[in-house]
């Protein structure tokens, strides 16, 4: 029994489709069916696999200036072809043309449709969209023989949902997912061979990609300092003598909010810290080096500002899970705008 | 230094008389046992055990591990600087161990020391099931499970668990002093030949915040500025834990079995030219004392020729930060680097497969450099399933997984879920695979 | 918000735009090594930076340092 012949929908610029260069960036998103430009190549590869049943092309500049008509074009395109899978580009260094192959990825995913694309790993494209599957490229098109070597066997196996194994082992780029896996030899043995092969200019792959957090935008400025109120909180588990409510020393899930009742400076006989992390006496036995709640007084006393929120946060900065950080800074601060607070002092151990 | 160390493999452990090795079975006078550890007035009982690979069984309370070794011929005494250990230096001549096989301390903390002790949970070995992820599932062990004197203080219980632990760790090698080891193998490091790149392993070593405990070298303790060892010196014993913290890669067994050593051995004189181990302290409580033990590994690194190091660290949170500034000074030095790391870092620990991937909206290290970019990850050993009750527990009856929470008491022997009894901590002993003794790793998706 | 913190290198990594060095981590607002009079004065020129760096346009991760102690060490 013949195994299903794969839809593919293929998504190209306006130079790949031959109708012309930068003068031709704004050509409006148009369908055909079958394959133009590079999709013949990609059928040929696809053989009896599959077929490009559709082209969509549109023009970089189009497709960049008036994302969300493009956007809408291309789920229209989706929706009426229903595809098994999609393949965009591939963009090459093309900055404009990747930003669209990964926004029709995107796309796609959104629709349940798997997709590929292919471009240069500095292409700024993949700053949009980190989920897509993307097999890294030359710089270009003289690399195209190469990235539809990749590209094609990886989509047919999306387009048939099979599984897709690891990134280095199906050609395209990590994609911020990472699992569990066994490798042929032991850790200490690679570390060694991944030296030796650096030290020889040989290549190797780092088998830890190092990646940034996401930058935050900064909030603006406290506008009239001293008419402003202000709060602080700390991840450095500052909490009452006693621990009542047994906020824990690591790995701890949520905070807490304890009210200051107008105190002037933390004492050790009704504060203490059980950060599980540092040695967390000197905190103990002066609770304001954490939570500095005299300066702060002191500072409100002299008009430095007007008021400061008569109760403070405290969480346990140790060993906390990522998504249990990002939901407590989320809380905390929707608490703090409740309570309109201007400004707030985090210390953290 | 030459040091030629001679393996006794432990293949089976029973108690009975004479005691002694033969053929890969060792016979414990467990009577004998007992008297060495109480021989410490502040020990008040101790109950002696022995445990296999394979068996049903979940030793708790686990303090360390110490494989016996004894120093046959040359100067010092293995595991040198501790428990009244002469301070000099070790790693020449002739050393005799076992393989296979740890002495094991086992005692639940004393409540006023509870949360100096531990920032996370009492800790456990699953002799087999989902839970036997780690080394620690495959040795044997005499386990001495201690209980010491209510009243000690920190310093003190540490000393009283350690010193028994060591006491027979030192007896049990005492046996196999004049015996041929079926296994010998040499260990010195070939003199540099021209054309080999020249290596250091900068072997970063967790100190403890908590004055008097942490894990040593020489029994020092202390955040301290680089010091340049010879492995040899590693292999004897210089670098030795504590018996107070549970931390993951801190287990005394561990330096001494460090695969890393073996694995630059392997390649020393074919290669590479290995230079020596400079072991940084990390967990310093500045941001300038972080930067200048940075500085001077890596103008340590230079002074002795290094071309590229292989970086280690053993854990903790904030010593990602003198680690990769570490990474980063050898790198601007000139010197290549590769770094091997476990992955969940202090993010958290996952606890099962399906919180083992981590997603694309957080990065995988907490704290990073552009220079690091040849690193070998050693993945997160965590459990296929929850744990399923245990017929034998030694060690302890019941497990503490929240020190904030000590009247919380689990019973040992039952099943756990670790991810509802521990809430994102794992209590597994060893679970972190610091220095790449498993293939265990993460990949990209 | 502004963090203190004595690591300044992992809170601008993590996306703090604002940030003040603290003495330790162990004692990040202050030092108890010194007499309660400078201790308490090293927590206000900290928190007082701390405010400032609130009242400040930024627009990227920002290290505030003490002018003032720079300034006397000139």
């Amino acid at each position: 029994m013949d195994a299903h012949r794969l839809r593919v929908a293929h998504y190209i610029n306006q130079f790949f489709a031959g109708i012309g260069g930068e003068e031709r960036a704004e050509t409006p998103p148009a369908v055909k069916d079958g394959p133009a430009g590079p999709g013949r190549a990609i059928q040929a590869a696809l053989g009896p696999r599959g077929a490009v049943v559709s082209t969509m092309v549109c023009g970089d500049s189009r497709f960049n200036e008036q994302i969300d008509a493009a956007g809408d074009a291309v789920r229209a395109w989706l929706g009426a072809q229903r595809p098994d899978v999609v393949i965009a580009g591939p963009a090459f260094a093309a900055g404009r043309y990747g930003r669209a192959c990964v926004e029709v990825c995107r796309i796609a995913a959104d629709l349940g449709i798997p997709a590929v694309t292919g471009m240069h790993p500095e292409n700024p494209g993949l700053l949009m969209y980190r989920e897509a599957y993307v097999v890294p490229t030359a710089g270009s098109a003289a690399g195209m023989g190469a990235a539809l070597g990749a590209i094609v066997p990886l989509a047919c196996k999306l387009g048939a949902r099979l599984p897709v194994g690891a990134a280095e082992d199906e050609g395209y780029l990590p994609r911020g997912i990472r699992r569990p896996g066994m490798r042929a030899l032991p850790g200490a043995r690679r570390a060694v061979d991944m030296l030796v092969a650096k030290l020889g200019g040989k290549p190797f792959r780092t088998e830890l990609p190092v990646e940034g957090y996401e930058a935050v935008a900064p909030a603006p400025p406290v506008a009239d300092l001293p008419r402003a109120t202000i709060a602080v909180v700390t991840t450095g588990a500052i909490v009452p003598k006693g621990n009542p409510d047994h906020l824990k020393r690591c790995s701890e899930t949520r905070w807490q909010r304890y009210e200051l009742e107008g105190r002037t400076r933390l004492s050790a006989d009704e504060f203490e810290c059980v950060h599980g992390g540092f040695y967390n006496v000197p905190a103990s036995e002066n609770p304001n080096v954490v939570l500095p709640l005299d300066a702060l007084r002191e500072l409100e006393r002299r008009g430095a500002f007007a008021r400061l929120a008569d109760f403070y946060c405290t969480t346990t900065g140790n060993d906390q899970r990522f998504a249990d950080c990002v939901r407590n800074g989320k809380e905390i601060a929707e608490m703090l705008w409740q309570e309109r607070i201007d400004g707030v002092l985090l210390v953290a151990t | 230094m030459r040091l030629t160390v001679g393996t006794f493999p432990v293949r089976e452990v029973a108690f009975g008389a004479p005691r002694g090795w033969r053929d890969g079975r060792l016979v414990v006078d467990a009577d004998r046992v007992a008297a060495l550890v109480r021989e410490d007035r502040r020990i008040r009982r101790v109950a002696v055990d022995l445990v296999q690979p394979g068996e049903a069984a979940r030793i708790v309370q686990v303090r360390d591990v110490i494989e016996p070794r004894v120093k046959v011929e040359g100067p010092g005494h293995t595991y040198p600087g501790i428990c009244g250990h002469a301070p000099d230096t070790v790693g020449d001549g002739v050393t005799h161990r076992y393989a296979g096989f740890g002495v094991l301390i086992a005692s639940e903390a004393l409540p006023h020391i509870r949360r100096t002790v531990s920032a996370a949970t009492d800790s456990l070995i699953d002799m087999s099931g989902p839970g036997a992820v780690t080394v620690y599932s495959t040795l044997r062990y005499v386990a001495l499970t201690i209980e010491t004197l209510p009243d000690l203080d920190l310093t003190s219980w540490n000393d009283a668990l350690r010193g028994a632990g060591h006491r027979v760790a030192a007896d049990l090698a005492e046996l196999v002093r004049a015996q041929t080891p079926p296994e010998r193998r040499e260990y010195r490091l070939a003199p540099p030949a021209a054309g080999h790149p020249r290596v250091v392993h900068v072997h970063t070593l967790n100190a403890s915040m908590v004055p008097g405990i942490g894990t040593g070298i020489y029994g020092y303790t202390q955040h301290a500025l680089p010091v340049l060892l010879h492995p040899n010196e590693i292999l004897d014993g210089a670098i030795a834990g504590d018996a107070v913290v549970t931390y993951p890669g801190k287990c005394t067994w561990l330096h001494v079995n460090n695969p890393v050593l073996g694995a630059l051995y392997e390649r020393d004189g074919t290669d590479l030219a290995w230079l020596g181990s400079i072991i940084s302290r990390t967990r310093w409580g500045g941001l300038d004392e972080k930067r200048l033990s940075a500085y001077q590994t890596a103008k340590l690194a230079a002074m002795l020729g290094a071309d590229g190091a292989l970086v280690t660290w053993n854990h903790g949170g904030n010593d990602l930060l003198e680690v990769m500034m570490t990474i980063q000074s050898l790198e601007r030095a000139g010197i290549k680097t590769t770094f091997l790391t476990i992955e969940s870092d202090i993010k958290v620990v996952r606890m099962t497969p399906a919180l083992a991937e981590t997603g694309t909206a957080e990065p995988s290290l907490l704290f990073s450099v552009p220079e690091a970019d040849a690193i070998v990850s050693t993945g997160t050993l965590v459990p296929a399933d929850p744990l399923p009750a245990m017929p034998r527990v030694i060690g302890g009856r019941e497990v503490v997984f929240d020190q904030e929470r000590p009247d919380v008491r689990t019973a040992a022997a039952g099943p756990l879920d670790l991810e509802a009894v521990s809430g994102a901590y794992s209590p597994i002993f060893g679970h972190f695979d610091n220095y790449g003794l498993g293939r265990q790793s993460y990949l990209d998706y | 918000m502004a963090v203190v913190s004595a690591l300044p290198p992992l809170a601008m990594q993590a996306g703090a735009n604002r940030v003040v060095q603290g003495v330790k981590i162990e004692h990040v607002c202050g030092d108890p090594a010194l007499p309660a009079e400078e201790d308490g004065e090293v927590r206000r020129r900290l928190v007082e930076r701390g405010l400032r760096a609130l009242a400040t346009a930024v627009e990227r991760p920002t290290l505030f340092e003490d002018a003032g102690a720079a300034a006397a060490a000139r």
